[in-house]
């Protein structure tokens, strides 16, 4: 039977061994872990050397599907704002998703590519493989709202092609994924 | 033998017993009710004696031969009796508990098919695939499981309703590969659903396994994993192949297969993980470290370093074997690390989850009409979710209350 000086030891173990896993789950990498419940508020944060053009961050908490409604993005396809508490796992879709989840899906430093309805088969077919290519990385997905072309969107930038230009894709994906996991992840980008 | 109603009584109780030998230890058990201990070898002498219709006296005369020294028959009946392996037959037992909701129809499955899928060459395929599945984790960062992998339809309520049945369907498949490969060496399974902590569980109960040697037991623990390393492996290969355009698959397809990865992936890290909670693990390292009740030993040296035990625990905790405690002592490590692990994936997962979830189907349901296939898609989610939150407490009120009676170990 333990002692009862050995069972404050034990007891002072335990207590700190919780510490530390509290610890963890707050801060570093696994700090989005407990902002997953509430989505995230940024400061936008200018980068000219990347791809895309830089959007202004929206407050971006999570809300409901009527709530979402009534948000007024400020880019087409929006780059961050109001979103849903849940995310979209990264791949290819036939149907639209909605932007409540494209949001989120940036938010946790994927990229989104978005076509109009009218893109040609075969240029969806050349997306389809970018997507495989950057199978962990990318949403693919048609956007009714785009009157042609394809919008490249991650966290807080957008970059519109009229046609598909691969090297410039590949160069936006690889340059800005896992950018921003909710918070900025590089302390600096153009050094 | 005055302390039983009758010796017919008594007799049909020891009809009932098996017993099996386990290195220098031999095994007293009685399947009908799941109850098995260790004895030492004049027991079992005793006990065949008595099954073979010897008097109380000429029983005890046979064990007093095995031990080399008089021994007392009557208290050893006593004893038995106490562990509950002289309580009444089938019979006229309605009143006990049942372990579970028995199979009958796996008994009918022939053991000679079943030991086809648990032979030498079945083992050899089940380890190349979870090299297979070990070595695509490690090589293609990209075809490692998220959690967010489990969103894979643009309709997040639709995600969690098809998921369910995929999640059900898997646990189900690695239950039942626990059922054969007890077929395969002759030991029928009783199935039922239970809990692991807070998570509602399949389980297939192989205590009657005990009746065999150590060495063959391997095989019924280690069957649901190895056909989660087989599952695991498929579905890691057709996302690669499809990942190389070498196999075409609806895009849909390959997100459901991502849901499989991540799927059995957390199926297998549980159950080395969750060795604190009777896993698959703990039973294949607690029959390598060749141990009779490291459960209990384990919880009770736990609760013993951190708290105090009562009275019953603490007379409970004397009479588990040396070797048991011996062990508990730094088996307890992994037990107390196995419940932080688990906490950490309830507060950074399951609780979140369960918040936005709930929160969503409650503004689905106030703001969305009866029409809505939404609506409807809420109120199922809000079935499950009930389902999976408040069924494990229930089950844990129902073991306290028998436990509380003695009618559960």
């Amino acid at each position: 039977m333990t002692t009862r000086r050995e069972r404050w030891a034990w007891r002072i173990g335990a207590v700190g061994l919780s510490s530390v896993l509290v610890v963890v789950m707050s801060a570093g990498r696994f700090g989005f872990l407990l902002g997953s419940v509430t989505g995230s508020t940024t400061a936008t944060r200018a980068a000219p050397c990347l791809p895309g053009r830089e959007v202004e961050i929206m407050d971006s908490p999570h809300v409901s599907q009527m709530d979402l409604a009534a948000v007024r993005y400020n880019s087409l396809p929006p780059t961050s704002g109001p979103h849903f508490a849940f995310t979209i796992a990264t791949g290819i879709y036939a149907e639209p998703v909605p932007e409540g989840l494209t949001v989120h899906a940036m938010e946790h430093g994927h990229v989104v590519v978005q076509y109009a309805p009218n893109v040609p088969s075969d240029t969806v077919e050349r997306l389809r493989h970018l997507a495989k290519r950057y199978g962990k990385d990318l949403v693919l997905a048609p956007y009714p709202k785009l009157d042609h072309g394809i919008a490249l969107t991650a966290w807080g930038r957008i970059d519109q092609l009229d046609t598909y230009d691969h090297a410039r894709a590949a160069v936006f994906v690889e340059r800005l994924r896992n950018r921003y996991v909710h918070g900025w992840t590089r302390t600096e980008d153009c050094a | 033998m005055r302390e039983f109603a009758s010796d017919t009584q008594l007799r049909h109780a020891l009809a009932l017993l098996v017993t099996a030998h386990d290195g220098d230890e031999h095994i007293l058990g009685r399947p009908d009710l799941g109850v098995y201990v260790a004895v030492p070898e004049p027991g079992v002498v005793f006990v065949v004696a008595l099954r073979d219709g010897l008097s109380l006296a000429e029983a005890t005369s046979r064990a007093s031969d095995a031990a080399g020294e008089p021994v007392d028959g009557a208290d050893f009946l006593r004893g038995l009796a106490e562990v509950g392996l002289l309580a009444a037959g089938p019979e006229s037992s309605a009143g006990l508990p049942t372990a579970g909701h028995r199979i009958r129809w796996i008994e009918g499955v022939n053991p000679r098919a079943a030991r086809m899928l648990f032979g030498r060459t079945a083992w050899v395929v089940y380890a190349l695939f979870a090299l297979l599945a070990f070595g695509l984790l490690l090589a293609r960062p990209d075809l490692r499981p998220r959690f967010e992998d489990v969103w894979f339809l643009p309709d997040p309520v639709l995600s969690v309703l098809v998921y369910f049945p995929i999640g059900l369907a898997l646990a189900a498949a690695h239950e039942a590969w626990h059922w054969l490969a007890g077929r395969a060496v002759g030991v029928p399974a009783v199935f039922r659903i239970s809990r692991r902590g807070v998570v509602l569980v399949f389980e297939t109960d192989l205590t009657q396994i005990v009746v065999l040697p150590r060495r063959q037991r391997y095989g019924p623990f280690l069957a649901g994993m190895a056909l989660d390393g087989v599952l695991l492996a498929a579905a890691l290969a057709m996302r690669l192949l499809y990942r190389m355009d070498l196999l075409v698959l609806p895009p849909v397809v390959d997100r459901l297969l991502a849901v499989v990865v991540l799927t059995q992936t957390i199926s297998l890290v549980w159950q080395w993980a969750a060795v604190f909670l009777r896993s698959d693990g703990y039973a294949v390292l607690a029959n390598a470290l060749r141990c009779h009740n490291l459960y209990r030993a384990t919880w009770l040296t736990t609760k013993d370093r951190l708290w105090r035990l009562a009275a019953a625990e603490a007379t409970e905790l004397a009479g588990i074997s040396d070797h048991d405690r011996r062990v508990a002592r730094w088996f307890a490590f992994g037990y107390v690390g196995g419940m932080a692990g688990v906490g950490w994936l309830v507060l950074s997962f399951g609780l979140p989850f369960l918040v936005s979830m709930g929160l969503w189907v409650v503004t689905n349901l106030a703001s969305l009409g009866v029409t809505t296939a939404a609506f409807w898609e809420s109120v199922a989610v809000v079935a499950i979710l009930a389902l999976q939150w408040f069924v494990p407490p229930l089950i844990a009120l129902r073991e306290r209350r028998l436990r509380k009676a003695g009618e559960l170990l």
